[in-house]
């Protein structure tokens, strides 16, 4: 979200010709193969003493998940004017705080749906954990595998249920509050 | 009070040919509401928004009781523009958002709370302080607008067709309102609309704009009585137009003669055409209709078309050697009925003539 967001106004502030190559830079990481990358982040991260920890878990989730943010955000700005920062700052307000103040509460509904998005990304990824992790940090999907391929049903099909959990919840909140009210959806599909 | 003054202000936006807005110089005095017309397209939105500082000008100068701010920052000129569309704030409760450019400026909560209040009377919403916007009707909402720009007591307010969005009905109550808060305020104001109509009964003078460049600046009866083109003229309201050959103070054309009174507008003539080919223009309203065979001066031949009575006024259409020409009397004046012969008297003091 910290990253994403001003990426997005950034992308979106752009004309569309340079502003369509900027995204496809953005999303080449998202082209080359997970494993691919993981490999090579596994190599680098051990010499910096980001392996096996949580934090550099948290770092590489960020590869598959940086670009569908930035492409949330991007549509969300772009589907909205900056008419109400203009307003703000002939009240008075610098551009900083214009945007804080004013651009940013309008743009929640892109936040949350992008949010929400990469979420779900980052909750179904198993070779970035496995490699990155080393099988020291734990989610869901390793526990699942694990299960599931030491052949006890029971937990595998009570995990599986776990899993498909957020993803249905997610999906009947952005159905049922963020429909209507956000563009960025729309903005997305229309890609 | 500012005086605002704009020195040869040229805009070009990017990736286009044409300058938006080419040299235009203009003065507005402290106090006075300025009303700048022209058909869309014609800059006065940009012009706008580079008085506001949200674009900066390719060239020109830009100074507020004689400082150049060109180059300030929009939050730093306390220009406050009112756009069309309200643009009040959804996420903050109706009181807020007037308070807005005082909470900007870093003045303490009760007494921005107190002055957004009696802002917020004077244009009679207190009751709806702690409401969202969004729950205000068009008319409400546009209120707060005004009330938000002018709590501040900026230098100057910008307004930008603030009366476009509302209903007719609406449209009147809220340019009363505009009027007396101006007035009482005394705040420069500058506003701009594509209605002449509207800069007749709100500006204390009007600008045109054409094509971006500043056609004629006055008060509205100049603009009525002497337009300096056909186009400001038509903008204005309707006109007669007789093409003709000037001779000295004659017009001749094929209906007959025409004595012209250069001399009654020395400004205004120095911009006519001198001997040769020329066209003469007349408002419906100032020809005065008579019986064909009344012995008068600068009178053409005629027969009525068509009549209509509009309680204040009754329009006439009449038929001039082929040429349809409009006539506006007065409601107590003799009448004259279709297919009637008439006489149209046009007092030279009020022909004005052009080039084409």
């Amino acid at each position: 979200m910290v990253l994403g967001v001003p990426a997005g106004r950034g992308l979106a502030s752009l004309t569309p010709g340079p502003r369509a190559a900027l995204e496809l830079l953005f999303f080449a990481p998202v082209i080359v193969p997970a494993l691919a990358v993981a490999l090579g982040l596994h190599i680098v991260f051990i010499r910096a003493g980001l392996a096996d920890t949580i934090f550099g878990v948290v770092i590489a989730h960020l590869l598959p998940t940086l670009p569908y943010m930035v492409l949330v955000m991007t549509s969300t700005f772009a589907n909205s004017d900056n008419e109400l920062e203009y307003q703000a700052r002939t009240l008075g307000a610098g551009p900083v705080r214009a945007f804080l103040i004013v651009g940013l509460p309008t743009a929640v509904p892109g936040v949350l749906t992008g949010a929400l998005f990469v979420f779900l990304i980052s909750w179904s990824q198993y070779a970035l954990t496995l490699l990155i992790g080393g099988g020291r940090v734990l989610t869901l999907p390793l526990l699942l595998f694990a299960f599931a391929s030491a052949g006890d049903l029971a937990v595998t099909a009570a995990l599986g249920l776990v899993f498909l959990a957020p993803a249905v919840v997610i999906l009947t909140l952005t159905a049922r509050f963020l429909t209507g009210r956000s563009v960025a959806l729309a903005g997305v599909a229309g890609k | 009070m500012t005086r605002l003054r704009i020195d040869s202000l040229t805009h070009t936006y990017p990736r286009s040919e044409r300058p938006a807005l080419a040299n235009v110089s203009l003065e507005v005095q402290p106090g006075e509401l300025l009303c700048l017309v022209g058909p869309s397209g014609c800059g006065k939105t940009t012009l706008l928004k580079i008085i506001s500082g949200l674009l900066a000008p390719s060239e020109g100068g830009l100074f507020f009781d004689g400082h150049e701010v060109t180059r300030v920052p929009p939050e730093q000129r306390r220009a406050v523009m009112v756009f069309q569309s309200h643009l009040l704030f959804p996420f903050m409760s109706v009181i807020e958002n007037v308070g807005f450019g005082l909470r900007m400026r870093g003045v303490e909560r009760e007494r921005w709370i107190e002055a957004a209040q009696t802002m917020l009377d004077r244009v009679h919403l207190s009751a709806y302080a702690g409401r969202r916007p969004t729950s205000l009707s068009g008319g409400q909402q546009q209120r707060v607008a005004l009330a938000r720009a002018l709590v501040a007591e900026p230098q100057l307010l910008l307004l930008d067709e603030p009366l476009s969005s509302l209903d007719r009905h609406l449209r009147e109550d809220m340019r009363q309102v505009i009027i007396e808060l101006q007035r009482a305020t005394r705040v420069t104001t500058v506003c701009v609309t594509h209605d002449q109509e509207e800069a007749v009964l709100l500006g204390d003078r009007i600008a045109m704009l054409s094509a971006g460049e500043l056609v004629q600046v006055g008060r509205a009866e100049e603009f009525y009585e002497r337009p300096v083109s056909v186009h400001v003229a038509r903008f204005f309201g309707n006109h007669n137009q007789l093409e003709g050959e000037r001779c000295g103070s004659l017009i001749r054309s094929e209906v007959g003669e025409l004595v012209i009174a250069p001399e009654s507008t020395p400004g205004q003539s120095a911009t006519w055409p001198s001997d040769g080919p020329a066209c003469l223009h007349i408002r419906p309203e100032a020809i005065e209709l008579m019986s064909p065979h009344a012995d008068s001066d600068n009178t053409l031949r005629g027969r009525v078309v068509h009549r209509v009575y509009v309680g204040t006024h009754v329009r006439y259409a009449v038929d001039v050697a082929g040429q349809p020409w409009q006539v506006v009397a007065g409601p107590h004046t003799k009448r004259f009925d279709e297919g009637e012969q008439v006489g149209l008297r046009l007092p030279p003091e009020r022909i004005w003539l052009t080039r084409e």
